[in-house]
């Protein structure tokens, strides 16, 4: 196997590696809320250290393939995408450490409302990062597209709890607080699915060389 | 054929360079021989000549006359030059015409013999217009005496030699060939044979042809090499046997193998990895080079970060039992999938606990019961009865769920291996239900047969219409009851109707399953076992058929059993 060939696995995996922390990230601080597991929320903060770690790694890994082998066309594109990821996913493991402050202080009062909703939308958000890393690796155009579309539906779970939360805030205002806490972790997790659009985005231009910011999906596939 | 060739020019080309220069030199020593000996006849001949000095001293006609006629008869040219080149005498040119000749100061055999002595020289003469040897000497009077003879003889003896040393030279050369080919073909042959060996065995064909040979010593090489070919070729179809056998039982191996080199490079794989993780697994790539989904380089990337031989992983809800072996920089993985295995160990725990519970149930009302009858002897008469009638029934409800245990156990360990041996009459079977059901149920039971014989054990048509009619009577509020039994395209069609209550739609997958009791509402007066419609639905998978609930139009439920034939079913297959 060439030396080249094996970069680019190494840069797989680590990506790989760098989603998977930052997705169990959101899939633990969701979990610490819903169970009330303030131990669980320490151990989402204390993750952040590796998905920072990984972030500088892939980065150098990247410059190092930039300057060494000089990749053209598509395999340039790759890399670049891959530079522009790994900001997105460290943004995604910073959002999970506010979320998981966040739990551990709602952990400290009753909680305010069953959470149905919020656990759905975090499983929404996860999907939809590791779907785009997997159409980044296969150069997937319409799989990136399809994520674009399912940002609609984290986007209505977010105004139905917000919605929810402010009926919650209308009846007792004694738990304002708390529900100004829910209200940021359910607008994390709507960022969360954002950068997993954004990531979509950059699999497009990847793949076409066409800038899709901006657009509707289904606009795009209009040409 | 090119070790022909090469043993061939090996041998021509230096003994040909040889003869061709021998004879070249030969011919040129022959040549300088015969120039040599003229040269010496022609100093004998100056010799006499010059003895005749009164002779050369007078230059007059008559001496002119002798001369000439001298050099008619003997070709010998006779030139008297005095020392400042002037012919003084030529015995070739008319006498009244030597003062016109030119000075011979300038000729080379001349000028050699006014300062050394002696001249020698071969050269074109305008004079007699042919090629003359010419041999000057100086005189004791300061002239010089020149002899000049034709080079024909020189020439003729050149050519006449040439032609038989060319003559010599091409039969010797052929000799030559003659003998080049034939040595040359006998070092070159079982070179040749040894070649056509190697090529044969190189290029892998069976059945090498092993020519003969005629030399004892390359014979015994042919032979030890025909003893290595032949017990390669037996360790090469002993290895091809036994990676067929290999190869076979990793194929028909119910767990994956995957063996990874350097840089996790795959080096085998067998046929169930790519079964059931749907990826290629390429011999010579990388474990991660045709992975893309994010999932499974996760799964395989922790299966390499383990520290552990043994151990379990997940993957898309699914667990997997791993084990590693190192050997050297190699590492076998053995995959096995433990999902259906957890789940029958889940499914085996629910199942015994169900078992155990539902078999305590009467047991422990009988046990309450006859211990109060024990420990109660002045109990009354009409409790006393009614305390026997609940152990009564409590022991058929026993003996009823023993029973479907037993028969459930029974379909299940039949699995689809029973054959049919005969016809069932639909006719005979309903009037049986009709007989039974007649004094049993409290409903008016409807029963609508088509007049066939089905290739359907009698027991099994049974069993059926007897645990959905039977649920009918107990939990139907109505007063009527209708079956069917009909044949249809897909095979045969048994519909039991009832008049409700309606069981609700989230339970009409479920109510299929082991032990599974409807609502309280709808069971309040009689407890069933929990495993009558978990019957019918294994005796239609046994017949590869269906069930299914669905309501009727008249506000009741409407059981489905489709029956396939088992002669159809043979017929399908």
């Amino acid at each position: 196997m060439k030396k080249v060939e094996q970069e680019y696995i190494q840069l797989k995996t680590m990506l790989v590696s760098m989603c998977q922390i930052s997705t169990s990230m959101l899939q633990d601080a969701t979990k610490a809320l819903v169970t009330r597991d303030s131990e669980l929320a320490d151990s989402v903060i204390a993750r952040d250290d590796e998905v920072d770690a990984f972030d500088t790694s892939i980065d150098e890994h990247c410059l190092k393939m930039l300057a060494l082998y000089e990749p053209k066309a598509v395999d340039l594109r790759f890399v670049v995408t891959a530079l522009r990821i790994i900001v997105d996913l460290e943004r995604v493991g910073d959002h999970c450490t506010s979320i998981a402050k966040e739990v551990k202080k709602l952990n400290q009062s009753p909680p305010v409302k069953p959470y149905i909703d919020l656990p759905k939308m975090a499983d929404a958000a996860i999907l939809m990062i590791q779907d785009a890393i997997t159409a980044y690796f296969n150069k997937d155009i319409d799989a990136a597209l399809e994520i674009i579309r399912r940002d609609d539906v984290v986007d209505q779970l977010d105004d139905r709890i917000t919605e929810e939360l402010l009926g919650y805030m209308n009846g007792d205002l004694n738990n304002t607080r708390n529900i100004i806490s829910l209200m940021f972790i359910t607008r994390s997790i709507e960022r969360i699915a954002d950068y997993a659009t954004n990531i979509a985005e950059m699999i497009y231009f990847m793949s076409t060389g066409k800038i899709i910011k901006h657009c509707s999906p289904d606009k795009v596939i209009d040409g | 054929m090119r070790s022909f060739a090469k043993v061939f020019l090996v041998l021509f080309i230096p003994i040909f360079t040889a003869l061709a220069l021998t004879f070249y030199f030969t011919h040129g020593m022959m040549m300088s021989n015969a120039r040599d000996e003229l040269l010496q006849e022609m100093k004998h001949k100056w010799i006499i000549l010059a003895q005749q000095s009164k002779d050369l001293n007078l230059t007059t006609i008559e001496s002119h006359e002798r001369w000439g006629e001298l050099t008619r008869q003997t070709s010998l040219r006779i030139t008297l030059v005095d020392r400042g080149g002037r012919v003084l005498l030529d015995s070739l040119v008319p006498f009244e015409r030597i003062a016109e000749m030119e000075n011979h100061k300038g000729r080379l055999e001349i000028k050699d013999a006014i300062y050394a002595g002696d001249g020698f020289a071969i050269r074109f003469s305008s004079t007699t217009d042919m090629q003359m040897f010419y041999f000057a000497r100086k005189l004791s009077d300061d002239r010089v005496l020149r002899l000049a003879y034709p080079a024909t003889y020189v020439e003729s003896l050149q050519q006449e030699f040439t032609e038989q040393m060319i003559r010599a030279f091409f039969c010797l050369s052929l000799v030559l060939l003659l003998l080049a080919l034939y040595f040359a073909r006998k070092v070159s042959l079982p070179v040749q044979k040894l070649n056509y060996i190697a090529d044969n065995i190189e290029s892998g064909r069976a059945n090498v042809h092993f020519p003969r040979f005629k030399d004892p010593s390359m014979a015994k090489i042919a032979s030890l090499i025909y003893r290595i070919y032949s017990s390669m070729q037996n360790k090469n179809l002993q290895m091809e046997r036994d990676q067929q056998k290999l190869e076979h039982i990793l194929n028909s191996m119910d767990q994956g193998v995957l063996l990874l080199g350097k840089e996790n490079a795959i080096l085998h794989a067998n046929p169930w990895m790519e079964k059931e993780f749907g990826v290629d697994f390429i011999p010579g790539t990388s474990l991660f080079q045709t992975t893309n989904d994010i999932h499974l380089i996760n799964f395989f990337n922790g299966i390499l970060e383990q520290a552990t031989e043994t151990f379990r992983i997940s993957l898309h809800e699914e667990t997997f039992d791993i084990n590693v072996k190192q050997v050297d920089d190699q590492k076998l993985l053995l995959i096995r999938n433990l999902t259906r295995q957890i789940e029958y160990e889940a499914f085996k725990a629910e199942l015994t606990g169900n078992i155990s519970h539902e078999l305590k149930t009467p047991l422990a009302m009988i046990m309450g019961y006859a211990e109060t009858l024990r420990d109660t002897p002045e109990i009354e008469e009409r409790t006393r009865q009614r305390f026997l009638d609940n152990i009564y029934g409590s022991s058929v409800r026993l003996n009823n769920l023993i029973n479907d245990i037993i028969e459930l156990h029974k379909l299940e360990s039949v699995g689809g291996e029973f054959t049919v041996d005969g016809a069932t009459s639909l006719a005979e079977v309903a009037e049986q239900i009709r007989a039974f059901y007649g004094e049993s149920c409290d409903k008016t039971l409807t029963l609508d047969v088509d007049p066939a014989h089905v290739h359907i054990l009698q027991e099994h048509l049974q069993s059926v219409l007897t645990n959905l009619i039977d649920n009918a009577c107990k939990y139907s509020e109505g007063n009527s009851v209708a079956a069917s039994i009909r044949r249809c395209d897909e095979g045969l069609m048994i519909t039991v109707d009832d008049q409700g209550p309606l069981i609700a739609e989230v339970e009409h997958e479920r109510i299929f399953e082991r032990f599974y009791t409807c609502s309280q509402s709808r069971n309040k007066q009689y407890s069933g076992t929990g495993l009558g419609l978990s019957i019918v639905k294994h005796i239609a998978n046994l017949y590869q058929g269906a069930v299914r609930l669905e309501n009727n139009p008249e506000g009741g439920n409407r059981f489905f059993v489709l029956l396939q034939e088992k002669r159809i079913m043979a017929e399908n297959k």
